[in-house]
């Protein structure tokens, strides 16, 4: 279930390129799409020619993959290799966290006045 | 099966479908992912029949807190009575969880599918306080009469994420969708135990690569990264089938 697009081909002012990421990944299960990007698709009666199927593809880098499971070692030392899972996933767990901060202050705030 | 896919892909060059029905003649079914209850009711209304499920996350149940006593946002005098409702909760990990769940409740009067609810993200390194909020979250759905079946709850991919989830698909029949999937590690061991979903976001993991090669764009949708890894872990799960 994809859910971050970015235009791959850079934006142009036609917005020709900006939902590649989405139509590059078609037939994939389930799509997490925002609302704008939903309009652009519905929007557009343009042939999808991309597939989740075919392309360049990145290789599973754990050939033990089945049937042998991967442990907590082997998981958190191939993660750590991992440059930009590592970064982007501290950035993305790091935001949620400190906007969940925020909220919680909200709720003793109002749960104090009442 | 191959007469029904058969049927669709003739279907698209017969009748001109618009993109969104083009994707689901491919198998994809769509998911909008906002909290904004009036943008899900006119974009779900614009496009009937294509989007059969909604994604919340800690952002959109934030954001509720910004949508108070707001004279500009349609949604203001909702928001303002799902926050008050959940503030009357005992504790704010409790009001925290169930105003997530107000707010996955009145998606689920708009869209016919799934519905989904994030489990507080700072409890994302502890596998049995991630299983105990979300069998909370799934319990405050099914006391307002919304199975289980079409939750799918939340979670960050780390390892002690990946634990709770299979723990919560085993012994509780609750299915989870890992999320902030940024890499071929965390897939491959979601994949190894079959759960449910997970959400990969090949728009970060384009930007990264940008940021790092000092560019702005890709000259091909074959060299965008985020793209590359979706389809490695594609093809990773058709193997773990």
């Amino acid at each position: 279930m994809p859910a971050s697009w970015r235009p791959s081909r850079g934006a142009r002012d036609d917005g020709f390129y900006d939902k590649d990421e989405i139509l590059g990944l078609s037939g994939a299960t389930k799509m997490t799409i925002p609302s704008n990007f939903l309009e652009r698709l519905g929007d557009s009666e343009k042939k999808i020619k991309y597939s989740i199927h075919e392309g360049i593809f990145t290789p599973n880098p754990h050939p033990t993959f089945s049937p042998k499971l991967l442990t907590e070692e082997e998981f958190r030392l191939h993660f750590n290799y991992d440059a930009c899972a590592t970064s982007k996933f501290s950035e993305g767990l790091t935001a949620f966290c400190k906007l969940t901060d925020e909220l919680e202050n909200a709720i003793e705030q109002e749960q104090a006045r009442s | 099966m191959f007469r029904l896919l058969f049927l669709a892909s003739c279907l698209q060059s017969v009748v001109s479908l618009n993109q969104l029905q083009a994707l689901i003649s491919q198998g994809t079914s769509i998911s909008i992912d906002s909290g904004s209850i009036s943008t899900i009711r006119e974009v779900t209304t614009r496009y009937p029949n294509t989007i059969s499920d909604a994604t919340t996350n800690p952002l959109f149940v934030a954001q509720i807190v910004s949508k108070l006593d707001s004279s500009s946002d349609p949604d203001s005098a909702l928001c303002t009575s799902l926050f008050k409702t959940a503030c009357k909760e005992k504790s704010t990990e409790l009001a925290i969880d169930k105003l997530s769940v107000l707010l996955g409740i009145e998606i689920s009067k708009i869209v016919p599918g799934f519905i989904s609810t994030e489990v507080d993200p700072r409890l994302s390194f502890s596998v049995a306080k991630q299983v105990e909020r979300a069998r909370h979250i799934i319990s405050l759905y099914e006391a307002s009469n919304i199975a289980k079946s079409r939750v799918l709850i939340k979670l960050a991919a780390t390892w002690e994420g990946i634990q709770a989830a299979t723990i919560l698909k085993e012994d509780y029949e609750i299915q989870c969708n890992l999320t902030l999937i940024f890499g071929m590690t965390q897939a491959v061991a979601c994949g190894q135990r079959n759960l449910k979903l997970i959400s990969p976001f090949p728009g970060r993991v384009l930007d990264y690569h940008n940021d790092i090669n000092d560019r702005e764009f890709v000259a091909s949708i074959d060299d965008d990264e985020g793209v590359q890894l979706v389809k490695g872990i594609n093809k990773v799960s058709e193997r773990a089938k």
